[in-house]
């Protein structure tokens, strides 16, 4: 019966900090995915600055860079863009929302990063080249003030991640027991 | 994609509607003129057509008109949703798509030092169907090419002169296209030429992602977007062509890039605004080539069919139809 018990509590307290590893590493890939974000809006800002290129140009561009967690997201904006049978779908900003709310990687993000996210896609494609330029730049400084804060905490969160895993098994013992 | 998918794509739900419901065969479709609170209007087979009218006379009497909502719509979809792709374009007042149909646009322009800097509030847009005629261009080549014995031809300096939706462009896709593929037919025997063709707006070739979308034959290069003087000078630079087209000559840096080409070796043929060759002689820059001989032959074309098609020689000459 002890065999059981002392097996039960090894499972419950692996369990649970596996649970604390996995919400740790959660929070690394945050930050990985804003850096892919980041990567991506460089490519759009060097598109439209060397090359003037359309969006569905550099949609299609990023969907087709595999290695970027984005590259779903900009197949997806580029399909509700190809697909103009929709009826109330031909604006690109709506796209835009309508994906950022559907979207996998979206759901990784805040929500006050996404809504950031869709107000950056209602301005896109809207005005002359300097101004878009100016608005990727202005969005990339953010992302990256928001990396910046994540990378210097990162370290706490995931520590505090593992502790809680490993505590909360403890408790569940404890109670359990 | 079709001509008609090509057209549909850039309109909004409600206009595409009203069109599909008219079931027009797109190969006969003109033009089609979007103008706010007016009707829309498309001329089909040369006759005008009030398409709200003959989509549903009711809805038509209660008001069944163009929105300013519908024209800001097609100008998001004509500019694939990216305006800073299309700020020179906007500039010039047209938007060339996909397939090569060229929407002009009307609306207050933004001035800044006395030119045109871009355009607001947009309110009409003219829809022109670009139409590929094969052929049509078949009674006349053979009049424009001198044959050096050797079964290369060499085409006479050509000017293609009608007034708007005259049929040039049309009528030069062709010729380009027949040169550009040869011809091993009975007296007409001739070896394809390299043809370097500087596709200011994207209407002769259509290119899209930088590939021809038309028929311009196997031996074609093309320059698409380029200023046509630059355009010129880099083709003889870097492609050494045969033949170089281009589209609309008018300006007098359009004449030095065409001078400097013919000292280079090449043919050249290109079109023009005008009525008639006293049109031409009219034109500053045009007389002066006249009188140096710089283009040999004129031709003005018949119509979209291709019969008609007359030929000049740089004398006003009928060489070739029915004056």
């Amino acid at each position: 019966m002890d065999t059981v018990k002392i097996l039960g509590i090894v499972f419950v307290l692996a369990a649970c900090s596996m649970i604390g590893v996995a919400a740790g590493e959660k929070q690394k890939e945050h930050i990985n995915i804003l850096m892919s974000l980041k990567r991506c809006l460089l490519t759009v800002k060097g598109e439209i600055a060397y090359a003037y290129t359309p969006l569905s140009e550099i949609f299609s561009i990023l969907s087709d860079m595999r290695s970027e967690c984005w590259s779903v997201f900009f197949a997806q904006v580029l399909d509700e863009l190809a697909d103009k049978s929709q009826d109330d779908m031909s604006n690109l900003a709506q796209i835009w929302e309508k994906v950022c709310k559907d979207s996998d990687v979206c759901r990784e993000m805040r929500k006050e990063e996404l809504d950031e996210l869709i107000r950056f896609g209602s301005m896109l494609g809207t005005s002359d080249r300097d101004s878009q330029i100016s608005r990727i730049e202005l969005f990339i400084d953010n992302i990256n003030d928001r990396i910046n804060y994540l990378q210097k905490h990162i370290y706490e969160k995931v520590r505090l991640c593992h502790v809680l895993g490993v505590t909360a098994g403890l408790l569940i013992t404890i109670l359990i027991v | 994609m079709d001509k008609q998918d090509e057209i549909l794509r850039i309109l909004p739900l409600e206009i595409r509607k009203v069109i599909k419901g008219l079931g027009l065969s797109f190969d006969s479709v003109q033009e089609i003129r979007v103008r706010v609170n007016s009707p829309l209007l498309i001329l089909y087979k040369g006759r005008e057509i009030d398409a709200g009218y003959t989509y549903d006379r009711i809805k038509y009497k209660q008001g069944l008109r163009v929105r300013l909502k519908d024209v800001r719509e097609m100008m998001e979809l004509i500019c694939e949703h990216s305006a800073y792709a299309f700020e020179e374009e906007m500039r010039q007042g047209y938007v060339t798509i996909e397939g090569g149909h060229r929407i002009g646009i009307a609306g207050k322009t933004i001035l800044c030092d006395g030119s045109i800097k871009n355009m607001k509030h947009i309110s009409c847009l003219n829809i022109r169907v670009a139409g590929q005629v094969p052929g049509c261009a078949d009674d006349i080549v053979g009049q424009l090419i001198q044959n050096d014995g050797n079964n290369r031809g060499i085409l006479y300096h050509t000017l293609i002169l009608s007034p708007p939706g005259g049929g040039k462009t049309t009528l030069l896709r062709d010729v380009i296209r027949q040169l550009s593929s040869g011809s091993a037919r009975g007296k007409m025997r001739y070896a394809g030429m390299n043809v370097g063709v500087v596709d200011e707006r994207s209407e002769i070739c259509a290119c899209y992602l930088g590939v021809p979308q038309n028929d311009v034959g196997p031996r074609t290069d093309v320059l698409d977007g380029c200023p046509k003087a630059e355009g010129m000078i880099r083709l003889v630079r870097s492609m050494a062509p045969d033949v170089i087209a281009v589209d609309e000559i008018g300006v007098k840096r359009d004449y030095e890039a065409i001078e400097y080409a013919l000292t280079c070796g090449c043919s050249i043929i290109a079109t023009i605004h005008g009525r008639d060759i006293d049109d031409l002689r009219k034109n500053l820059y045009l007389k002066k080539c006249f009188d140096d001989g710089m283009f040999e032959r004129v031709v003005i074309p018949g119509g979209a069919s291709g019969k008609g098609n007359r030929i000049y020689n740089e004398k006003g000459v009928l060489l070739y139809g029915h004056g």
